[in-house]
């Protein structure tokens, strides 16, 4: 400290001797430096105030990062999970059971008149035999199947409505007329269950968005607090520099830069944290999606996600400072 | 540089700590605030320094008439006022060259100035030597030394000083003193409270003297130095 104080005089003035302020009117330019200059040291200072006191600060960054962490990896989860539901807008067809005493002809009648109407994309035909090869080929009953003496399932029209059609919240009206229709036995309409799908993602990403608040707030706190304790320890120093004449922003400067730290190094901490949660999670996961066919993947933190956590961190710290400076220096000017 | 004007100062615990005071101190012009403890001698400074503001009256520093001044103004009044302490209030974990550094960071000057300015305000408090010490190894005259120095480096038109010697003894006080009226040479009003009466007069100079609040006695000595000095 001693020495780097006595250098840095020696130093500015060598710096300076070249260019002795160009430009400029000569009265301004030294008050902006000197204020560049403040800011530069209180920049420097205030993270050597934190790297003297190792043990708090590690405490207070762990804190500030888990806070930070929960919430965006619940959100990854989330985005993975919306992603597997992507996978499954293709059940947004139709099932159309008809009755078991309807025949192949009336069945392709009704689908011709599905064809013409306006609401719907395509009409697939699925005959009680192309039923039975499916179920033998995907639900693995093939043996229990053998023993039937007849074909049990009934002729299938999947019918797709068109996207415009399908309102996102409630089923398209055909479904109701469908299900009225006296060919008709049974109406499968798979978009509901993707609805409540929806629903429940919908319900984790506001879960996830309070959660984000709740512990920002925490680590906002975190960071107020430990600033307050900070402007505690240095009561004398600052009321010896409200008394020489400093203003709130000079006073306030060093320890903003502090919540500008906390916030840098938790943001830091907090990615390391995500990146570890990621690896541990990485094998188990690998072996779940391998098991849907790898028709989806799990994706991790994007650059650009992983520097809005940085910045919003970095804005928590510094607002944190301010909170806690605005509440501490009122207090602390004698009037 | 200095007028109070018919200034009260009643604080909230209901104890009047000055009581119709009114006096003018010119540029250029030292003088004492004597009187007991609980004379009000800290108030009346800490009213100059606008620490406190006055329950009725006016104040008026270096042509600012305090009763204007905003809260958001302060800064720049008090950075007109140089200000020494009897505990000097240095700050410990700086060394003494940012000690003294202080008020001109504070004003915003550049590094070059304040290394010139600091240096000036050292050799004239004598302690050139010492400007990479800490505060914590030097004598307590010193510090004050160093406190004073911090005082005068911005080179403001008042300068106050409360009970600037009580720490000291008879001859460290003495050059401390003697200190504080160069500065008076040099166009400087200079106002030092204290309560060492032996000391204020050998000075020589205008006493201010207080009793439970009230200005009693405005001893301005003769161009022929005096002795005598009313408590």
């Amino acid at each position: 400290m001693n020495r780097r104080v006595a250098a840095a005089p020696a130093k500015a003035e060598k710096s300076a001797a070249p260019s002795p302020a160009p430009r400029a009117p000569a009265h301004e330019r030294p008050r902006a430096r000197a204020w560049r200059e403040h800011h530069s040291r209180s920049f420097r200072a205030s993270l050597q105030r934190l790297m003297g006191r190792p043990g708090a600060t590690a405490l207070t960054l762990l804190v500030m990062s888990l806070a930070l962490c929960l919430p965006f990896l619940l959100w990854l989860l989330l985005d993975n999970a919306r992603a597997l539901g992507g996978h499954l807008d293709d059940a947004r067809g139709i099932g159309v059971f008809l009755k078991p005493e309807v025949d192949a002809a009336n069945a392709k009648s009704l689908a011709d008149t599905l064809r013409q109407r306006t609401d719907v994309a395509e009409v697939v035909i699925k005959t009680p035999e192309e039923g039975l090869a499916e179920f033998r080929a995907q639900s693995g009953f093939a043996d229990a199947l053998k023993v039937l003496q007849s074909n049990p399932l009934p002729t299938v029209l999947i019918v797709t409505p068109k996207i415009a059609a399908t309102s996102a919240r409630s089923a398209p009206t055909i479904v109701d007329e469908l299900a009225r229709d006296k060919h008709v036995d049974q109406v499968q309409y798979d978009a509901l269950w993707r609805q409540r799908l929806d629903a429940i993602l919908a319900f984790t990403a506001r879960l996830a968005g309070v959660l984000a608040i709740l512990l920002g707030l925490a680590a906002l706190l975190v960071v107020g607090n430990t600033v307050r304790n900070d402007i505690a320890g240095r009561a004398e120093e600052i009321s010896v520099m409200q008394l020489l004449g400093a203003d709130r922003a000079f006073v306030r400067r060093p320890f903003l830069y502090t919540g500008l730290w906390y916030g840098a190094l938790a943001g830091l901490c907090a990615l390391i944290l995500i990146g570890v949660v990621e690896i541990a999670l990485a094998t188990p996961l690998g072996q779940l999606t391998s098991s849907y066919g790898g028709r989806f993947t799990i994706h991790g933190l994007s650059i650009v996600q992983a520097l809005a956590l940085l910045g919003a961190s970095v804005v928590l710290g510094w607002l944190g400072a301010w909170i806690a400076t605005s509440r501490q220096l009122r207090l602390e000017q004698p009037q | 540089m200095i007028r109070f004007e018919q200034v009260s100062k009643k604080y909230p615990s209901g104890q009047e700590a000055l009581t119709d005071l009114s006096f003018e101190l010119g540029a250029g012009e030292m003088a004492f605030v004597a009187g007991h403890s609980g004379a009000g001698k800290s108030t009346l400074l800490r009213l100059v320094a606008l620490m406190d503001r006055p329950t009725r009256g006016q104040i008026t520093v270096n042509g600012q008439s305090f009763a204007k001044t905003k809260a958001r103004h302060v800064p720049r009044v008090r950075r007109g006022v140089g200000m020494v302490f009897q505990d000097h209030r240095l700050l410990m974990d700086r060394t003494v060259f940012d000690n003294v550094a202080l008020p001109l960071e504070i004003a915003g000057c550049s590094r070059e100035e304040i290394g010139k300015r600091v240096r000036a305000a050292l050799d004239k408090v004598g302690l050139l030597a010492r400007e990479a010490s800490a505060p914590v190894t030097l004598s307590t005259g010193e510090q004050q030394r160093v406190g004073i120095a911090r005082a005068i480096v911005g080179k403001p038109p008042v300068l106050i000083a409360d009970e600037p010697t009580g720490n000291l003894d008879p001859m460290l006080s003495a050059e401390i003193m003697k200190l504080f009226a160069e500065f008076e040479q040099v166009g400087t009003a200079v106002l030092v409270a204290s309560h060492d009466l032996n000391l204020i007069k050998r000075m020589g100079k205008r006493v201010l003297v207080l009793d439970h609040g009230k200005l009693i006695d405005d001893f301005r000595p003769a161009p022929a130095p005096r002795t005598e000095v009313q408590a």
